[in-house]
């Protein structure tokens, strides 16, 4: 059983009927999702090039296999939860987690406003677990199940790990938040 | 209510998500400082995620799946073939050493012992092929 089959079967779907998305159905699901997938993880990499890297490798991995029928919910939540993996496998390989933006070699691009450089740099500061939490939690919605799903924890862990992971960026974001 | 919890965390996030306020819930906020955190992370969190992002078209990540697929597909293809070409070329080098066995030796049984050897060995290494990629 695959994690696609896991994911449906955890919510009750069956299992059966697998089928690879369509062209249309892959356009209606990126037009929804690749906007917040790609701030996600921009957020987690601290870094546009590498989250735009991992957007497009999660939404590939997403067209190679035969998915089980899933609603709207359960195809966010193993979309989050396949960006997550992948962000993750980057960050092993190389072996650090992303360091603080050097305004140096900073993305030019398009200059980030003053609060969106005060949450990159605040975030560059938590850890990887800290920052998809409180991004999951507090911009996406998700409730603790579904985090659970998303990053591996246990579903009674996420509270007190909430909490903290909040209290610290509260304290980094001082006179913003 | 303790320090780590408040019932009303998700409703008081989902507000400032959706900017969707009730009287109960400001009065709420007002009180509670674990929620008045909850909700000025938040908001300054989705200001954050308002601002405008680039994305690539979904025409051309499609097209890049397309390609990856059957590149895969190809080299699925080609494995066999690759295998195959590693096996005559050990042969290649077996039939030579066996050769010159043949030639130099007056031993039949070390001939005979060495051909044996490189058929075992080839029918070892064509099973751990077909246990390798069996379906």
């Amino acid at each position: 059983m695959n994690a696609a089959e896991g994911f449906a079967e955890a919510a009750g779907s069956p299992v059966a009927q697998k089928a690879t998305m369509t062209e249309g159905e892959f356009h209606a699901l990126y037009l929804e999702t690749a906007r917040p997938l790609k701030i996600y993880l921009q957020r987690l990499t601290c870094d546009t090039s590498v989250a735009d890297d991992l957007l497009q490798e999660t939404f590939i991995r997403i067209l190679k296999i035969e998915l089980p029928p899933m609603d709207p919910a359960q195809m966010r939540s193993y979309l989050y939860r396949t960006a997550t993996n992948l962000a993750r496998d980057r960050f092993r390989r190389a072996r650090f987690e992303a360091p603080p933006p050097d305004p140096g070699t900073a993305d030019r691009r398009a200059e980030p406003s003053h609060l969106r450089a005060d949450v990159d740099k605040a975030f560059s500061q938590v850890s990887v677990r800290e920052r998809e939490l409180v991004w999951l939690a507090y911009v996406e919605g998700a409730s603790h199940r579904e985090i659970a799903a998303i990053t591996g924890l246990r579903e009674s862990s996420i509270r007190p790990l909430l909490y903290r992971a909040r209290q610290k960026l509260a304290r980094l974001l001082g006179g913003t938040a | 209510m303790n320090d780590h919890q408040c019932l009303s965390e998700s409703r008081i996030a989902a507000a400032v998500r959706s900017g969707a306020w009730t009287p109960e819930l400001l009065r709420h906020v007002a009180e509670c400082e674990h929620c008045a955190g909850v909700a000025a992370v938040t908001a300054v969190l989705c200001a954050s995620a308002a601002e405008p992002v680039e994305v690539p078209a979904p025409g051309l990540v499609w097209w890049k799946a397309q390609i990856r697929r059957r590149l895969e597909a190809r080299e699925r293809m080609s494995r066999p073939l690759q295998f195959f070409d590693r096996i005559t070329g050990a042969a290649g080098i077996a039939a030579a050493i066996w050769g010159l066995l043949w030639v130099n030796t007056e031993s039949t049984t070390l001939v005979a012992l060495a051909a044996g050897g490189f058929l075992v060995l080839g029918a070892a290494a064509g099973s751990l092929y077909w246990f390798a990629n069996r379906r």
